[in-house]
C-alpha cells in the first residue's frame, strides 16, 4: 500500500531521531515512486526520439563498440584472450551502464533545475531515476551479451542467479556516488566535466578490455584496489568463465557499495537544502 | 482553532554572487574574499495561519512574498527560526512547471500530475474531467509545444486543481487565459475555500485579495508591515506606495545610470508629478477621475521645437495610451532654462490595476531623444463603484427594445437555443 506522497515527511517533529529521519526519507522516496517511474519513462522516451532504430540502439551501441574493440585489441594489439568478444562484452556492458548512470545522475539536479526551483518533491529521486533509466538500457544490452555467450559456448549455469545481486549492488554504488556528485555539481559545474575525463581514465584502469593477469605484477595492487574491478570481475565470471564469482571480490564490492550509498544519501540530504536557490 | 502553518522568527538568507563562480578555481581563490553578499529575504518573520482560513500576501516585488510561500512548501529551508506545517501541502507556484514540450497534452497530464503528487489512479479516473475543464479536447493528443500560451496555461491549471491538500499555496496564478476561463479558475479555487482548506495566496491583485481572503499580510523588505483585515491592509499598502513614489521622485534626478532612463539630456526631465484634478499630488485614482501630469524640465542651452510625450502602461507591459504635443498639433518654438508642462486627462477611463507612466522629451522629428523616463512612475487605479471589466471603460449605453409576443413555433420544432 502506498503512502500518500503529500503526507510523508511534511511535518517536522521537534527532535527527529536519526533513524526516524532515515525511515521517513525512504518512505517519502517510495511514496513518490510514481514520479520516479514517470521520470524514467520520460528519459527513455526522449533518449532515442527522432531516431529510426529507436531502442535498438541499446543493442546496437554495445555491438558496434564490441566490434571496434575486438578489432583493435584482438587483431591489432593482440591481447591474448580467447573468445575475446564475449570477454570484452561481459565487462563492457556493465561498465557502460555504470558510466552512463553515473554521468546521468551527476547532471540530474542541474538538468531538472526548473522543477527543483518550483515544485516540492523528494529530491533524491532525481539521481535515482537517472540511474534506473540507464539500468533499463543495461538490461536490454544484457540480452546481447547472453546471446553472444551462448553463441561462443560459454557454460551458463546456476551462477547466473547471482546476476540480480550484482545489478542491485551496482545500482546502490552508482546511486550513492551519483547523488554525491549531483549535489556537488549544483555548486560547481566543473564536476560534470571532470567526471567525463575521470570515466575514461577509470575505464582503462579497470580490466575490461584486458584481463588482470596481463597487468605487470608490480602494478597489480593498484588495479586490485579499484572497486569497479571487483564488480567487473564478478560479471566476467558469470558471462565469460561460466563460474561463480570470487566471493571475496563480491563481498568487498557489496561493502563498498553500501558504504557509498550511505555516504551519498547523507551528503545529498545535507546539501539538498540549498538546491532550490543555488541551482 | 489549530494552526495549519506556524512561522516563528523565520529568516531566509540568499547569497548574491557578484560574479557567477560556477567553477572550483574561482570559488577557492575568491570565496574567502567575499564574492557573495548575504541578502536576507526574510528576517525574523512570525505568524500563524489558522486552519481553514484564506490569507493573501501582498507587497512589492522582491519583498519576500514568494520566499515565504516556498518556505511553507518546503522548497526552501529557513536559515533561522522554526517553521511548522500541519497537513498536506500543495504549491501552485508556476503553472506548467515540468511540462515536457515533446509530450502530448495527455502525456503531460500524467507527468505533471505525478510531479504535483497526484496519484496515477486519481488522474486516470479524472482524466475526462481534466480534459473537459481545459477545453482542449481536440488538441489533447498534440504535443504541447504546438499549444498557444493560453492553451498551455489552461492545461496546467486543469491538472493543478486536482491536488487535494490541506494547505494550498498559490502564487499569482489566478488569472489564466481569457475572462471566461479565469472565472472558472476562480470558481474552482472558491470551492477549495468552501471545503475548508487553508489557502495562502500571493498576489499583486489587491482587489482579488480583498474579495477572496479572510486576512491579508503585507510583507516589505523581509518584514511583516501589516497583518489584518484585507481592506485595511491593502489600503495601508496603497498609501505607502504613494509615499514611496513621492520619495523616489524627490531624488530622481540624482539617479545615475538607471536602465529606465535614456537620452542626450540636452533637455532634461527634472521632475514628474502625478496630480489630481485640482493639482494635488496623488498616486491612487478612482476610475473616471481627472489626472494631471506636471513635467518639470531643465535645459542647459536653448532647445528648439521640442516634443513632450506621455505614455501609460499597465503593470504587465500593455501599452494603454500614448500621446505627445506633436500629435496634439501643439508647436513649442523653444524652451530654455527651466519650466514645466502640464498634461491633463479629464476622465481617466482605465479600469482597476497597476499602471506606470512614461514621459519623454524628443526633437520635432522624433530622431533625437533628449530624455526618456520609461515607466518610472507608478500609479494605481481602483474602481469601487464600477462593475465593468477589462482595460478601459468605454462610454457606452444599452437600449432595450420592448419585446413583442412571438407567434407560436410550428408544432414539433419547439426547441430553443440549440448551440
Amino acid at each position: 500500500m502506498h503512502t500518500d506522497p503529500l503526507t510523508a515527511a511534511r511535518t517536522r517533529p521537534v527532535r527527529p531521531s536519526r533513524a526516524g529521519t532515515l525511515r521517513r526519507g525512504v518512505e517519502e522516496v517510495l511514496a513518490y515512486w510514481e514520479l520516479t517511474t514517470n521520470l524514467i519513462a520520460r528519459d527513455l522516451k526522449t533518449k532515442y526520439r527522432g531516431s529510426v532504430l529507436g531502442v535498438f540502439w541499446s543493442l546496437l551501441n554495445p555491438l558496434l563498440l564490441m566490434l571496434v574493440y575486438t578489432v583493435v585489441f584482438s587483431k591489432i594489439a593482440r591481447v591474448p584472450i580467447p573468445r575475446y568478444p564475449v570477454f570484452l562484452l561481459a565487462g563492457l556492458v556493465p561498465w557502460n551502464a555504470f558510466a552512463l548512470s553515473l554521468s546521468g545522475a551527476t547532471t540530474s539536479v542541474v538538468d531538472n533545475a526548473g522543477i527543483v526551483r518550483k515544485v516540492y518533491f523528494p529530491l533524491e529521486i532525481l539521481p535515482i531515476s537517472a540511474v534506473l533509466s540507464a539500468t533499463v538500457n543495461f538490461l536490454i544490452s544484457l540480452t546481447l551479451l547472453a546471446a553472444l555467450a551462448i553463441i561462443f559456448g560459454v557454460h551458463l549455469g546456476l551462477s547466473l542467479l547471482l546476476l540480480p545481486v550484482l545489478i542491485a549492488l551496482q545500482i546502490a554504488f552508482t546511486v550513492g556516488l551519483g547523488s554525491l556528485l549531483a549535489a556537488f555539481d549544483v555548486f560547481f559545474r566543473d564536476v560534470q566535466y571532470f567526471l567525463s575525463v575521470l570515466l575514461i581514465v577509470w575505464f582503462f584502469g579497470t580490466p575490461v578490455v584486458y584481463s588482470l593477469d596481463l597487468v605487470p605484477a608490480g602494478l597489480r595492487p593498484l588495479f586490485e584496489a579499484n572497486p569497479m574491478a571487483w564488480l567487473i570481475s564478478c560479471y566476467q565470471s558469470l558471462w565469460y568463465y561460466g563460474r561463480m564469482p570470487d566471493w571475496a571480490s563480491l563481498g568487498a564490492f557489496a561493502g563498498v557499495a553500501l558504504i557509498m550509498l550511505a555516504v551519498g544519501w547523507l551528503g545529498y540530504g545535507r546539501l539538498k537544502r540549498r538546491f532550490a536557490e543555488e541551482v | 482553532m489549530p494552526a495549519a502553518v506556524t512561522l516563528e522568527d523565520v529568516s531566509k538568507r540568499y547569497r548574491i554572487y557578484h560574479q557567477r563562480h560556477d567553477s572550483f578555481k574561482e570559488s577557492f581563490l575568491r570565496r574567502r574574499r567575499g564574492v557573495y553578499e548575504d541578502f536576507w529575504a526574510l528576517r525574523d518573520v512570525s505568524f500563524e495561519i489558522d486552519e481553514g482560513t484564506t490569507v493573501g500576501i501582498i507587497g512589492p516585488n522582491g519583498s519576500g512574498k514568494s520566499t515565504t510561500l516556498k518556505l511553507i512548501a518546503h522548497i526552501l529551508h529557513p536559515d533561522g527560526g522554526h517553521l511548522e506545517v500541519n497537513g498536506r501541502v500543495s504549491a501552485l507556484l508556476e503553472l506548467g512547471t515540468g511540462f515536457h514540450h515533446d509530450y502530448t497534452g495527455r502525456e503531460n497530464i500524467f507527468l505533471n500530475g505525478a510531479l504535483l503528487g497526484i496519484r496515477r489512479a486519481t488522474i486516470r479516473q479524472r482524466l475526462e474531467e481534466i480534459i473537459a475543464f481545459s477545453e482542449l479536447a481536440n488538441f489533447i493528443d498534440n504535443p504541447v509545444k504546438t499549444y498557444s500560451s493560453g492553451q498551455y496555461m489552461r492545461l496546467a491549471f486543469s491538472i493543478a486543481v486536482n491536488v487535494d491538500p490541506d494547505v494550498l499555496l498559490i502564487d499569482e496564478v489566478l488569472a489564466v487565459g481569457d475572462a471566461a476561463f479565469a472565472q472558472k479558475c476562480f470558481d474552482r479555487i472558491s470551492r477549495f475555500r468552501t471545503e475548508e482548506k487553508t489557502i495562502v495566496l500571493v498576489s499583486h491583485d489587491l482587489k482579488a485579495v480583498e474579495k477572496f481572503c479572510d486576512r491579508a499580510l503585507w510583507i516589505d523588505q523581509g518584514h511583516i508591515r501589516a497583518d489584518g483585515v484585507p481592506s485595511q491592509v491593502t489600503g495601508a499598502y496603497l498609501d505607502a506606495v504613494q509615499v514611496r513614489e513621492q520619495e523616489a521622485l524627490a531624488d530622481a534626478p540624482g539617479l545615475g545610470r538607471d536602465p529606465r532612463r535614456w537620452g542626450t539630456r540636452q533637455a532634461e526631465i527634472a521632475r514628474v508629478e502625478v496630480l489630481d484634478g485640482s493639482g494635488r499630488p496623488q498616486y491612487v485614482f478612482d476610475s473616471g477621475e481627472p489626472l494631471q501630469v506636471r513635467i518639470t524640465y531643465r535645459c542647459p542651452a536653448p532647445v528648439a521645437d521640442p516634443v513632450f510625450g506621455v505614455g501609460i502602461y499597465r503593470s504587465d507591459g500593455v501599452h494603454c495610451y500614448g500621446t505627445n504635443t506633436r500629435a496634439a498639433h501643439i508647436k513649442i518654438p523653444q524652451i530654455a532654462g527651466s519650466g514645466s508642462v502640464v498634461f491633463r486627462i479629464d476622465e481617466l477611463n482605465l479600469l482597476e490595476g497597476g499602471y506606470a507612466l512614461s514621459v519623454a522629451i524628443t526633437d520635432r522629428e522624433d530622431r533625437v531623444t533628449y530624455d526618456h523616463w520609461d515607466r518610472r512612475i507608478e500609479l494605481h487605479v481602483r474602481q469601487d463603484h464600477l462593475a465593468d471589466s477589462g482595460l478601459v471603460r468605454m462610454p457606452s449605453e444599452w437600449s432595450i427594445t420592448p419585446s413583442t409576443p412571438s407567434p407560436a413555433p410550428p408544432r414539433g420544432e419547439g426547441t430553443i437555443g440549440g448551440r
